[in-house]
């Protein structure tokens, strides 16, 4: 029994980290596709790029927040649910101030944005899980 | 085995499986020939539809 929850967990990590950091949100371009790519066409792309793995991470811990709230019994009181999703929310509105930086060109600006709130995202997301595995 | 620890295992495995469905929503859209405008247009609307249920579900608990 003991064997089979140290497996258990070995696959329980592994599929996490698969999905949650290692696998990129777009396949990488082919050498032919970048040595296609204009250097404003390049900018886009990674700005647009970091740009969704934002909002896939986020994405995801609003999914989880809704899970936990309706574990029965929830995982979460009311007020820390609302406490991370407007957390969420608010960076949500800065991942949609990068999308109009996009929008109007400004690419390095955008990418650079994004990065930083995914690194806070990751953060977010620490939380949600630390808070869950203190209650559980 | 630290209660604990198969927690977290577990708690990590749900959040990696809820970005992996995003992934293969994203891998489909790519292999339909979606823009990428059209794909980012996509995911800020998971994220906005994500938020509107999050919210629901917390709003239908107990004070």
């Amino acid at each position: 029994m003991k064997k089979f929850k140290y497996v258990l967990l070995f696959v329980a990590l592994l599929g996490g980290c698969q999905t949650l950091g290692l696998a990129p949100i777009h396949k990488a371009p082919t050498a032919e596709q970048q040595a296609a790519e204009t250097p404003a066409q390049k900018a886009e792309r990674l700005a647009r790029t970091a740009l969704d793995e934002a909002n896939a991470t986020l994405t995801a811990i609003n999914i989880t927040i809704k899970q936990n709230v309706q574990a029965v019994p929830p995982l979460f009181t009311k007020a820390e649910a609302q406490d991370y999703l407007n957390e969420s929310k608010k960076y949500g509105k800065q991942l949609d101030d990068v999308a109009d930086l996009i929008v109007v060109g400004k690419f390095g600006d955008a990418q650079t944005q994004a990065a930083a709130i995914q690194k806070v995202l990751t953060i977010l997301q620490q939380k949600v899980i630390a808070k869950v595995r203190k209650e559980s | 085995m630290s209660a604990e620890l198969l927690n977290l295992a577990f708690n990590l495995l749900a959040v990696g499986v809820n970005r992996g469905l995003i992934l293969s929503t994203v891998d489909d859209m790519e292999k339909a020939g979606k823009s990428p405008q059209e794909i980012t247009e996509a995911l800020k609307a998971l994220r906005k539809n994500s938020e509107i249920e999050a919210q629901a579900a917390i709003d239908a608990m107990p004070s």
